[in-house]
């Protein structure tokens, strides 16, 4: 039934389309990146810029333009894809995980304890994530954090993202653990003479698959948001690693000081918005089909 | 005979939903005249609340299609615009729906949605307005109106809560009542009491009423003329001559199970068993010193409304619970001193079949390795296919196909769930098998052939079988003895049939409808001193307030507790 | 009802000592950096560097710095002090508040009186053309990074550098009373830009809202009661609707701040989130981490209000239910 309900939804459709060709992107850059012939994402050809700075706009060379350094766009908005998944997928599976983790620690632990686990998530989700992330960025930008186990750059990031999204899924799961404790069939599996693992394990988490599959979803757009954002706020993989967030800032960078670059500016975007635009109408898609209404986690 | 108030032409009703069209309504006519009562009778799904809804114009749906006429006062309900429309309702017509939770807005005073009421029809001040409003409350029987007039709903009891919409309703003097299901989702006892207040109101007022209904009990309570619908037609019509006479109970098609053997030592044993819970930060009592015997190979029923403790003591007899005192012994040991493999050894003689076939089965686990869970747990048939052997033939056995071994619960039937759920409590054979009010939410039909089922199983597997229900008449047939709970008390104690044509205890009456209480059930957070009925009961005396009766013998077999039983 | 209350604001209370918690293990347990040199800033010279030590204790045990720290955030409000300003983190925070508060407040005017109507405006007309759009263009607007559309806002329309100059570019924000006409316009597009991506998440917050409740009972009630088609919408369809989006606003605070933040880099107004963004840039470790600290504190606040003055009485089944 919820298949059926998939295809029907068009622009979901669409948008999975469109998914599995950015993965594929991603995956394939380098042979993308040849396939179009042009230089790839790192080689700065200063032949391409005009005394004055100035960065040359699309051409059959170059199909995106170059950035001020004389990167091809092009090259960088397709290895710019690979950070954006990675970070996204990547970081909403540890949220996801960790938060299910906790929700469910909170829900069935003894009473202050819970409270006192629901208490330290509600805390985590008061601070604005671009915030955290800011903070995250300061403290382990430098050195890393955690002994070494989160490396600046895209550990960091990943790091934050988890911060950041973990809240959500363990209030959620919190939740629907506690209601599902109460219901008659757990009741009844028990009155059978079944062991509380055996609860636990055969009738509350075949209950938890749907609801996290959701959250997932619906946190890999804002787990993109938020990486981007934070690159172009400089808290992010290190240059030059070719990244969304960063070539944004670039771009408005030299747009300010009047170069008129706008295509290092629209395409990194575009890709941006589309890949996220994507994702959300996937989540929203599949939220439906469970019968989950979506809007319950919201951006970060 | 004058002209009818109310005539219905030919109606046809038709929805667009999709690409699908429904035909909610096929070509039905009647009519009814001032001051007349007509009963329109029919199961969910058979148009009755299109009916009703399409009289006032209150279908959502724009793309609804309607033909047909409808009379009212001379002028034809379907050819008026919106605002004429809208001067009828609640002036002319009033519609009373159920349940009253979802009819009253919960963040605006009862008084308010009231006044609102008198000042959409009337320019009369606001004062005014709102003393009408303390009137009608009164009118409909709802004590210290000036006081309950600001309250909000959620602070009104059930009963109540519709007593205040019946005032709504009415609070105009319309000429025509349209009750839609008004008794849906309210208790027995109060039930009866709504059916007395729209008898007693109709005379008094003088207006016409229609019930739409899928009790033919209550239609007949309250209505002389009767139509019967059936997927938007009419297919028959009735009139009894003398009102107030219900109809007569379903066909006792229930088999009775075989004499139960001589006298043994009793299986279950239940002795001044009490239970408290904390519920947001105040002590509950749901069960209060209950006492009573279950024998081998009985059929003992346990018989209360919603909050009288039923369901815990259930729970109690199976191990779910530990009593907070008192004592369950089962074949003379005590159920809560069980621990670990003796617990589990124990589960095996005593099963539980809960409510609601739905929530009684986890909606993501496929149906036969739920009906395979017992052996799963203890043990038994290691071997996969002779296993699933076994459970296809608990299938049949029961009468669910075996072919439906790999579905989900939603993919059967209501009746189909609560077979499966009976089967996984029989599947190892219990000596005692606790059915909590099985199939409740499902039609008469598919109870009674649950309850058949129940029934089948007893006699074959010679188990002791204690049924919890909230209708007396349904259960009373079936069980040998029946033990009516009433907040947490026994109050009758006694054989089945005795207890519905013989009552003792004044709600024993109420429950088989010979009597009425006043009022609704309090919470059991606020249970009353004494006799925990004597708010509501009409043959109450000071006596009754003071001191609790005890559960004597009041002859014929029966025990009841009660001062001046019946 | 003064339970709830007492309940409520214990809550509240415990979720600042986790903040404090949080914060600590976040900017001191978990770096592997040297402490002093993450606050120094770069540069910084030995003797710097071992004063700045002194001052953290970080000689002394990790629960002696955490009991130091608390105190000192719930005790003293103090947050700390930028090694590099010599100011303390607080009073730069307050300096900056202002320019802050117009660009929030000059946006939110903005998305709550476009947004709020046009979302029941969509709902009205579900299912069709507008409610498409309007859906359509909301869900592309929430996808949309905020610096992005700022920036394109720039590119197109700042008149110093846009290609159609009509509106002042970045870097053009006074404070309100030093040139009013100058504050309001040099505002106009950060709030266009601000209000177009947090009102597409309000525009779907209310039509979800609307849609969950139009098949309410009580609706069909109202109705039969004869009451007008305004009546029915404004009384039991907007206002318990408005009620349930602000109590929701709370949970989306975080993202609005974020989103500030983000816009006033774009645009280089002077408010906090510039603030914060320049002292990572800086290294001005203490300034980042106050302002950390402080905008979880506002969010707790802010949602400790909002539940608060939206309490119900007691038992009221929405008030449970949410």
């Amino acid at each position: 039934m919820p298949r059926r309900r998939f295809r029907a939804d068009r622009p979901a459709l669409t948008a999975a389309g469109l998914l599995v060709v950015l993965v594929l992107l991603a995956v394939a850059a380098p042979l993308v990146v040849d396939i179009a012939g042009t230089t790839g994402p790192n080689v700065r050809n200063p032949a391409t810029l005009t005394a004055f700075g100035v960065s040359a706009g699309p051409s059959a060379a170059h199909p995106f333009g170059v950035d001020a350094l004389g990167r091809d766009v092009f090259a960088r908005v397709v290895y710019g894809a690979r950070v954006s998944l990675e970070v996204g997928l990547l970081g909403a599976a540890v949220a996801t995980a960790l938060g299910g983790l906790i929700g469910i620690a909170a829900a069935i632990a003894p009473g202050w304890l819970g409270t006192l686990l629901m208490g330290a998530v509600e805390a985590c989700l008061a601070v604005p994530a671009i915030v955290l992330g800011l903070g995250i960025g300061a403290a382990c930008g430098a050195d890393g954090c955690a002994a070494g186990l989160i490396a600046p750059g895209r550990g960091t990031v990943i790091f934050i993202v988890a911060v950041a999204g973990f809240g959500a899924v363990a209030r959620i799961v919190s939740e629907r653990v506690r209601t599902l404790r109460e219901q008659p069939f757990v009741d009844a599996t028990s009155s059978l003479g079944a062991s509380p693992s055996r609860l636990l394990r055969r009738e509350i988490l075949p209950n938890l698959i749907d609801p996290l599959l959701v959250v997932a979803l619906q946190l890999v757009p804002m787990a993109i948001l938020l990486e981007a954002a934070l690159a172009f706020l400089g808290v992010g993989v290190r240059p030059p690693a070719p990244d969304w967030g960063q070539m944004i800032a670039g771009a408005g960078d030299a747009i300010i000081s009047g170069n008129p670059a706008w295509w290092y500016l629209v395409f990194p975007g575009l890709a941006l918005l589309s890949t996220v635009l994507a994702f959300s109408l996937v989540a929203r898609a599949v939220a439906r089909g469970r019968g989950i209404t979506a809007t319950s986690v919201l951006p970060a | 005979m004058s002209e009818p108030l109310l005539i219905v032409e030919d109606l046809s009703v038709r929805f667009q939903t999709g690409e699908r069209a429904v035909q909610a309504v096929d070509g039905v006519s009647y009519s009814v005249g001032a001051g007349e009562r007509l009963g329109i009778v029919g199961v969910p799904g058979s148009g009755k609340s299109v009916l009703a809804l399409t009289t006032l114009g209150l279908t959502d749906d724009p793309r609804v299609e309607i033909q047909g006429r409808i009379m009212f006062d001379g002028r034809d309900l379907i050819q008026l615009s919106g605002a004429q429309l809208r001067r009828v309702r609640g002036d002319e017509i009033a519609i009373l729906f159920a349940p009253p939770r979802s009819s009253a807005h919960p963040s605006y005073t009862v008084g308010s949605q009231l006044i609102e009421a008198v000042l959409a029809h009337r320019s009369v001040s606001a004062r005014a307005a709102r003393d009408r409003a303390i009137d009608m409350l009164e009118l409909v029987g709802i004590p210290e109106p000036h006081r309950r007039v600001d309250r909000y709903p959620h602070e009104l009891a059930d009963g109540m809560l519709q007593r205040a919409l019946v005032a709504m309703a009415l609070i105009n003097e319309p000429k025509l009542l349209l009750a839609d299901e008004p008794t849906a989702g309210l208790d027995i006892t109060v039930r009866a009491q709504i059916i007395a207040l729209l008898d007693q109101l109709q005379g008094r007022l003088g207006l016409a009423m229609i019930i739409f209904t899928r009790e033919l009990g209550t239609a007949a309570a309250l209505a002389a003329e009767l139509a019967l619908l059936d997927a938007g037609r009419i297919v028959e019509r009735r009139r009894t001559d003398k009102l107030g006479d219900r109809a007569a109970p379903r066909a006792r098609t229930i088999e009775r199970p075989s004499p139960r053997p001589a006298s043994s030592p009793p299986l279950v044993e239940v002795g001044n068993l009490v239970k408290h819970f904390r519920v947001a930060r105040a002590t509950v009592t749901a069960v209060d010193d209950v006492s009573f015997e279950v024998e081998r190979g009985e059929t003992f029923g346990i018989v209360g409304e919603r909050g009288c403790g039923k369901s815990t003591v259930a729970r109690l007899i199976a191990g779910l619970l530990n009593p907070t005192s008192g004592q369950v012994l089962f074949e003379g040991q005590e159920i809560s001193a069980y621990r670990g493999e003796a617990l589990k050894a124990a589960h095996r003689e005593v099963q539980i079949v809960l409510a609601d076939p739905y929530s009684s089965l986890n909606p993501r686990r496929r149906v036969g390795s739920m009906i395979a869970d017992p052996f799963a747990i203890h043990g038994l048939y290691p071997d996969e296919s002779e296993r699933k052997r076994r459970v296809e033939e608990l299938m049949s056995h029961v009468g669910v196909d075996p072919e439906h071994y790999d579905r989900r619960p939603h993919e059967l039937s209501g009746g189909e769930r609560s077979r499966i759920a009976v089967a996984r409590a029989v599947a190892l054979e219990p000596k005692l098998l606790i059915a909590d009010e099985p199939a409740s939410t499902l039609g008469d039909r598919t109870r009674l052939e649950v309850l058949n089922l129940l029934g089948e199983l007893q006699r074959e597997l010679g188990l002791t079988l204690i049924l919890i229900a909230h209708d007396l008449a349904a259960v009373g047939h079936m069980c040998d003895r029946v033990a009516v709970m009433y907040l947490g008390k026994l109050v009758e104690l006694g054989a089945g049939e005795a207890l519905y044509d013989f009552p003792r205890h004044p709600y024993t009456g109420a429950l088989g409808d010979r009597l009425l209480l006043s009022g609704d059930a309090p919470s059991p957070a606020n249970r009353p001193r004494g006799c925990v009925l004597h708010p509501r009961c009409p043959k109450a005396e000071d006596r009754c307030s003071e001191q609790e009766p005890e559960l004597e013998d009041k002859g014929g077999g029966t025990r009841a507790a009660c001062h001046f039983p019946l | 009802m003064a339970v709830h209350v007492i309940h409520r604001v214990l809550r509240a209370v415990l979720a600042l000592v986790l903040i404090g918690v949080l914060t600590f293990v976040l900017f001191t347990v978990l770096p592997d950096a040297d402490p002093a040199r993450l606050r120094a800033g770069l540069g910084a010279s030995p003797a710097v560097l071992a004063h700045i030590s002194a001052q953290l204790g970080v000689h002394h045990s990790l629960w002696v710095q955490f009991t130091d720290y608390m105190k000192g955030i719930f005790l003293h409000l103090n947050l700390g002090y930028s090694y590099r300003s010599g100011r303390s983190v607080l009073s730069l925070i307050v300096a900056r508040l202002p320019a802050t508060l117009s660009l929030a407040g000059g946006a939110a005017v903005l998305w709550l009186v476009l947004g709020l109507p046009l979302g029941v405006l969509a709902t009205r007309r579900r299912g069709r053309l507008i409610d498409r759009a309007a859906l359509g263009t909301a869900f592309a607007l929430g996808s949309t990074p905020v610096f992005w559309l700022g920036l394109i806002a720039l590119y197109l329309f700042a008149s110093d550098i846009g290609r159609f100059p009509i509106l002042p570019g970045a870097n053009s924000y006074v404070p309100l009373t030093v040139d009013p006409g100058k504050w309001f316009s040099s505002l106009i597009l950060p709030w266009l830009v601000l209000a177009s991506c947090q009102g597409a998440l309000y525009f779907r917050l209310v039509r979800d809202e609307l849609l969950g409740v139009s098949d309410a009972g009580y609706i069909r009630t109202a109705r039969a009661k004869g009451l007008t088609e305004r009546r029915v919408i404004s009384h039991y369809l907007l206002r318990p609707v408005l009620a349930r989006v602000i109590a929701r606003s709370g949970s989306l605070l975080g993202g609005l701040l974020g989103a500030v933040v983000v816009t006033e880099t774009v645009f280089k107004i002077h408010g906090v989130g510039l603030l914060a963004y320049e002292a990572v840039r800086q290294s001005d470790f203490p300034v980042v981490q106050g302002t950390v600290v402080l905008a979880a504190m506002f969010v707790v606040a802010v949602n400790l209000v909002l539940d608060l003055a939206h309490v119900r009485p007691m038992g009221d089944p929405e008030a449970i239910a949410a």
